[in-house]
């Protein structure tokens, strides 16, 4: 597929940007290594009261408090029971004044990837009532898409779509590559 | 070469703000009539420093300011004019325009303060009194009072304040030994030295030049005559030289004063360069002015003096020496062509480097930098300059070093330990002495490190003084302010929430407490109403005491207002503490005048809440027509908290030990039974002790699974939650420990009914229970307690 003319989202610093890639359900997605601060296996967390149900709990990484986020169910995939295979990315997410460190739960590392920020599709328009400022981008690779998230907005504090929303945003994000 | 100068701004602005802490203080102490020359020497110096140091960082609003002050102060200082009360106001008013600047600076905003103009008139009005002291009658001309243009003119070259009789006169001879430059001691960097002690004259004295196919540019063939008037001391001046002492030859006499001698520092050309210094930033201009005779040496050292100073004048004046005919046979025109080509370039990259390290050039000349030179403020300021940061005793940090070299060797044994093949009885023994001893350092190092974050509580205290002399004569009202305990340390993150509840409280007992004279007098209490603020620790805890002995709380106005707000229903009877507590109410305010101090009924509920978040709680006693007794407790630290480990469910929580009452198994003829709420939870209460307390189950707000359900099945927790009681149901209680708060905030949001997390032994996070919100999570906060 040719992807060279597509106008490039306007992105920031280097062209090309590599990105770790992660299989969660049918999809792969991308997230900017440079956020990754490290790959763990799933631990035990505490739970926080009251907190959304994709909301794992919190653990404790040397000494800091890091909440843990199960991605499959923020994105309104069904929740995967966990064993010690399970993988946990911690990001580091910018926010406006501070960062915060979050751990998110995926099925599978996959791969990382170069991609050049001119090979990234922007998101198709999904209609007004629809933020989808998380995905930084599409991509393909061989024959595989992969969705180029955006942590910094996917885990901020912005409000963002319902688990619902996002799971059919990811159902319609796959008809370009089928 | 370039050094970026905001990484120490930081360090100015809190040097700033300790000095001008001192000069308020000092201010503060000052007695008029009859004043210690130390406390006005110790507010010159404050505002001396913060003059250079702002020079210095290029904050020229700051500088030209105090500037004013330190004129002022040093006349006061050398008793040229006598101290007066409006002297004292205004310099308290410009301590706080000043500091007003500081904080501008700091948040890297623009200075906008409508005080400072009306202030600087002030002062210019003051200095241009004329001082009714004739010490000076020589240097009348000299000494007249600095104009307000003048302001501007930089320290060591006073525009004609004169010359103070005090000075010493000091004449260095300093022959450089030849391989000064080789050791890489350019005298020019002593000479800058020395100015900044006194007012320095450099003279270069007759000099051995060898011939010219001889001369070695990297010996040093000069000899200079310095004159330096001074205050310091001669072993100061020494210490100048003392890395050159042994291979040169220097001798100092101290020279009597004359006119003459006086006259060279205020030499014709001086004046000229006093004219230069406004447009320019010229400082010891004369120095190669006076040279004798100019040649290619001395004009190229005449320019080094000149580096750091004012390059263009300096440049332009060597040149002119240059084109004059040399007295000394100085005959190769190709030398002298070279030299003055040499020199262009060397202007041209003196420009460029100016232009460019204007910052660096303000350092090298410290505190001479002039004021009117335009340095640009450093622009892109480090972004965590609102960073808090404290400045640690180095005893403190020494004993941290020790303690972690302690911990380093019981690693280090503890290692061996670990790679021996077999555990026999003695490496037993060896290793569990091993482990006792690295608890026991990791203790002490917990204690020492919770040490750096203790400060005294006085830098809280300091300011009460201010507050309390300014309120009470805008009041018209006679207060004595006690301090006590003011070394009692606490958190400096505690310290720093205080504060604003302590004004509060200390400004309602200045307005509410304390009668004015006339009343005091006709109700046989002494003119003077007393504020007392103590602080002492007991236990984990600090308590501060802010005891006034004026009216008191008058409890049936209270009681009158709060009926008339609503906040108590008519039919409702409270005893005298129940009335007490509904000035912590929001919206209550007894004041029968809305005044700027305090009347408007915020206020007193926001100190309850702030010293709530701290942990700690208010008490407030009160005696009719005696006076009033506010005790604040705090905990030492915010960063560790005694807890009691409780288990709901599969989950643990530690509830603070502190707000903790009792625990209990209640029976079920106990509970009474109060219907359900809208969340469908059981509303229930125990009757305790002719109590009703109501009961949070924890595992209905947190939607746990627990073992035990019912009340009775339980056990209920007693807690504190302002004030009135609260049962939590929990299934068990664990170990009672000390836990380190970590912020859940940090990497995640707010959650209701929990403060904060910590870390157990076996390394799992637990969190920590934050009673009041909890309570208003189970919506018991917001009613009344209901009587069954």
């Amino acid at each position: 597929m040719d992807v060279s003319h597509q106008q490039s989202q306007a992105t920031q610093g280097d062209v090309n940007q590599q990105y770790l890639t992660f299989i969660m359900g049918p999809e792969e997605y991308g997230v900017e290594i440079l956020s990754v601060q490290e790959i763990r296996g799933w631990q035990k967390t505490t739970a926080i009261p009251n907190a959304p149900e994709y909301v794992k709990g919190v653990i404790n990484l040397r000494g800091n408090v890091v909440p843990i986020i199960d991605l499959r169910q923020r994105f309104g995939l069904n929740e995967l029971s966990y064993g010690p295979t399970t993988v946990v990315i911690v990001v580091k997410v910018k926010l406006e004044k501070n960062s915060k460190i979050i751990g998110i739960v995926v099925d599978a590392v996959s791969d990382v990837i170069i991609v050049d920020d001119k090979n990234l599709r922007p998101t198709p328009d999904f209609g007004l009532d629809t933020d989808v400022r998380f995905i930084k981008g599409l991509t393909s690779l061989s024959d595989k898409m992969v969705i180029i998230l955006d942590v910094h907005k996917l885990l901020g504090n912005e409000v963002l779509p319902s688990a619902q929303q996002l799971s059919s945003i990811i159902e319609q994000l796959e008809i370009p590559t089928v | 070469m370039d050094i970026d100068l905001s990484q120490f701004s930081q360090v100015f602005f809190e040097e700033s703000l300790e000095g001008l802490s001192k000069m308020e203080s000092e201010l503060l102490a000052i007695d008029i009539d009859n004043f210690d020359q130390e406390s006005i020497n110790t507010i010159f110096r404050a505002a001396h420093s913060i003059k250079g140091g702002s020079a210095t960082f290029g904050f020229t609003e700051v500088a030209n300011f105090t500037h004013l002050l330190e004129t002022l102060l040093d006349e006061i200082r050398e008793q040229i004019r006598p101290m007066q009360p409006q002297h004292v106001e205004m310099l308290l008013a410009s301590v706080d325009v000043i500091r007003n600047m500081i904080d501008a600076l700091m948040k890297d905003q623009a200075f906008n303060d409508p005080a400072l103009a009306p202030l600087m008139k002030q002062f210019e009005q003051a200095l241009a009194q004329p001082s009714n002291d004739n010490i000076a009658t020589d240097n009348s001309a000299a000494n007249k009072v600095q104009s307000p243009n003048d302001i501007s003119m930089s320290e060591t070259t006073p525009p004609d304040t004169g010359l103070d009789p005090n000075l010493a006169l000091w004449q260095i001879d300093f022959s450089a030994g030849e391989d000064i430059l080789r050791c890489g001691n350019d005298p020019i960097y002593m000479f800058t030295e020395l100015a900044e002690l006194g007012q320095l004259k450099v003279t270069l004295k007759d000099v051995a030049y060898p011939d010219v196919d001889e001369y070695e540019a990297e010996v040093c063939y000069l000899q200079w005559r310095l004159l330096l008037l001074t205050d310091t001391s001669l072993s100061r001046i020494k210490e100048v030289f003392e890395w050159v002492e042994s291979e040169c030859d220097i001798q100092f006499t101290q020279l009597e004063r004359n006119a003459e001698t006086d006259a060279q520092f205020i030499s014709p050309f001086d004046a000229k360069a006093l004219k230069e210094a406004n447009k320019h930033a010229s400082e010891e201009t004369f120095v190669h002015k006076d040279a004798p005779t100019p040649n290619l040496t001395e004009s190229q050292s005449a320019l080094e003096p000149f580096n750091s100073f004012d390059m263009s004048s300096a440049l332009a004046e060597a040149f002119e020496q240059q084109n004059q005919p040399s007295p000394q046979a100085f005959p190769i025109e190709q030398i002298e062509t070279k030299t003055a080509d040499e020199q262009a370039d060397q202007i041209k990259q003196v420009e460029t480097n100016q232009t460019l390290t204007s910052n660096t050039t303000a350092v090298s000349t410290a505190s001479e930098q002039p004021n009117t030179s335009v340095v640009a403020r450093p622009t892109s300021r480090s972004t965590d300059i609102n960073q808090s940061s404290i400045r640690v005793n180095i005893e403190k940090v020494d004993q941290l070093i020790n303690m972690v070299g302690e911990l380093v060797i019981t690693q280090a044994m503890l290692g061996q330990i670990g790679q021996q093949e077999t555990i026999n009885q003695e490496t037993l023994i060896t290793l569990r002495l091993g482990l006792e001893q690295l608890a026991s350092h990791t203790r002490e190092l917990q204690e020492n490190v919770m040490q750096i974050r203790m400060m005294p509580i006085s830098f809280a205290f300091n300011r009460f003084p201010r507050l309390v002399h300014d309120i009470s004569l805008q009041l018209g009202k006679k207060v004595d302010l006690v301090l006590s305990g003011e070394e009692t340390e606490l958190d400096k993150t505690v310290m720093e929430k205080i504060v604003d509840p302590l004004v509060h409280l200390v400004r309602n007992s200045l307005d509410h407490g304390i009668e004015v004279p006339e009343q005091r007098r006709t109700l046989g209490k002494p003119e003077s109403g007393t504020i007392k603020l103590n602080a002492f620790h007991r236990g984990g805890n600090i308590i501060i005491e802010i005891i006034d002995d004026g009216a008191g709380l008058n409890t049936d106005k209270i009681l009158s207002i709060a009926r008339k707000k609503g906040l108590v229903a008519d039919n409702e009877h409270l005893n005298t503490e129940e009335i007490h507590q509904l000035i912590f109410k929001p919206g209550f305010s007894t004041a029968d005048n809305v005044s700027g101090l305090s009347g408007r009924g915020v206020g007193m509920d926001v100190v309850k809440r702030n010293i709530t978040e701290l942990n700690g709680d208010i008490n407030l006693s009160s005696t009719p027509g005696k006076g009033s007794h506010m005790t604040i407790r705090l905990p030492l630290t915010l960063a560790i908290l005694d807890g009691q480990l409780v288990r709901v469910g599969d989950h643990v929580y530690v509830v603070p030990l502190m707000s903790i009452h009792e625990s209990l198994q209640v029976s079920e003829r106990q509970i009474n039974d109060l219907g359900k709420d809208q969340q469908g939870h059981r509303q229930e209460v125990i009757h305790l002790r002719e109590e009703f307390i109501p009961i949070v189950k924890v595992f209905e707000q947190f939607n746990h699974q627990a073992d035990a359900k019912n009340i009775e099945k339980g056990i209920v927790m007693i807690v504190d939650c302002n004030n009135k009681k609260v049962g939590l149901l929990v299934d068990e209680l664990l170990s009672q420990q000390q836990v380190v708060i970590k912020n859940l905030e940090v990497n995640y949001t707010k959650t209701p009914g929990i403060s904060g997390a910590t870390i157990l032994g076996n390394g799992e996070v637990a969190l920590i229970i934050d009673v009041i919100s909890l309570t208003h999570l189970s919506g018991i906060g917001h009613h009344k307690e209901h009587a069954a």
